[in-house]
């Protein structure tokens, strides 16, 4: 019992620390037909986000985002990670550079 | 096919516009074509190694594997064009053609064919390896036929290089006596774009803050994949969405490509400054 009550302050102190290193928020995209799925995704403002990026179609797509700094390859079957760091509210475009009129998305950072 | 010729097209565009420039930055320089040839060459087969090694160069330095590596050959493009502003200043007016006039001889030598190269190269490097990558995968996939492939591939050679060798003829037909201040300016712009374009990957690898990010937003408005925006970017440098510590790489390369560029001649040339 008086360890329960000895150890909260220190589970308190502990708290802001815990936020500051909590795991990136994690988005998954498929790239399917030359669009993404799904073409719009919620993300949290003010946290890191791992990006995975996965390629249904048989040919290469280039994700690509001038609002993300973001620009790589996505072989065909295959998956790319990007970080990214903590976004300010608001809605970051990002599209395939090799299907741009179809592959269009957005994070949208609320 | 269209749609592979256009691709193509953007990418050996970029690089078209490089080689136009250096190209007349180094008129006086014998056999550059050579050289030239050879950079393309050795970026391209470089490109290509990238682009497939690419999720393995990620994979060792915590997925930034690739884009610290290209921001590395963006850097030492930078290098290459501020030595060869240097050269063209030191060879005053055998770089402008006058050489072959005065019955001067060519300027020779291995050193600047070989930084030509490596600007060339490392230039080609930056588009290279998504060119490579693309028509491999695109041969593989079947969604064309590998003849269908090398067609689209060489139209949009054929029309980046057209454009970048108007380019040329139209920087090169120049009066000579503004020769040296425009083609030092355009390799001022464009070793200030590729100071801010590495910088973006370094950002993007969290090895450098932005500072403010963006400084401004024209991505609405004059995107750099649109039309004007592309050719803005190739030449220019231009960006939409600029973080601040890009901004201060582009000014910073920019100052002193055009100083090198506008300055005072090292003391060995025998021309004045504004020949």
């Amino acid at each position: 019992m008086r360890l329960a009550l000895a150890s909260t302050p220190l589970a308190l102190a502990a708290a802001p620390a815990l936020a500051a290193d909590e795991a990136p928020f994690e988005v998954r995209i498929t790239i399917r037909d030359h669009r993404f799925v799904p073409a719009e995704y919620q993300v949290p403002a003010g946290r890191k986000l791992k990006l995975v990026v996965r390629n249904e179609d048989k040919t290469a797509e280039e994700f690509e985002s001038i609002a993300l700094r973001k620009e790589k390859i996505v072989k065909p079957g295959a998956e790319i990670v990007l970080e990214v760091r903590p976004l300010k509210p608001g809605r970051y475009k990002f599209f395939g550079e090799y299907h741009a009129d179809t592959a269009v998305g957005y994070l949208i950072a609320k | 096919m269209l749609s592979t010729a256009i691709i193509v097209f953007r990418e050996s565009f970029e690089i078209a516009i490089v080689v136009a420039i250096l190209a007349a930055a180094t008129r006086g320089l014998r056999g550059r074509a050579l050289w030239i040839g050879a950079g393309i060459a050795a970026g391209l087969v470089v490109a290509g190694l990238l682009g497939f090694f690419a999720d393995r160069l990620d994979a060792l330095l915590a997925g930034k594997g690739s884009d610290l590596v290209q921001a590395g050959f963006l850097a030492a493009t930078v290098v290459m064009i501020a030595w060869t502003v240097w050269w063209m200043k030191k060879h005053g007016r055998a770089a402008a053609g006058e050489a072959r006039r005065l019955g001067a001889a060519v300027i020779e030598g291995s050193k600047p064919g070989y930084t030509l190269a490596i600007a060339v190269g490392a230039a080609s490097v930056r588009d290279g390896s998504e060119l490579v990558v693309f028509l491999y995968g695109l041969a593989l996939s079947q969604e064309l036929t590998v003849a269908g492939v090398i067609a689209g591939a060489a139209i949009g050679v054929a029309i980046g290089a057209g454009l970048g060798a108007l380019m040329y003829y139209g920087i090169v037909k120049v009066a000579p006596k503004h020769l040296f201040v425009v083609v030092g300016l355009l390799l001022a712009f464009l070793g200030a774009g590729m100071a801010a374009q590495c910088v973006s990957l370094l950002i993007s690898a969290d090895v450098v803050p932005a500072w403010v990010d963006p400084v401004w937003d024209l991505s609405e408005t004059l995107p750099e994949t649109g039309t004007v925006g592309q050719l803005l970017r190739a030449v220019f440098g231009y960006v939409s969405r600029p973080a601040g510590t890009q901004l201060l790489a582009y000014l910073a390369a920019f100052a002193f490509i055009a100083v090198l560029a506008l300055g005072r001649p090292p003391r060995r040339s025998p021309t004045p400054a504004t020949a």
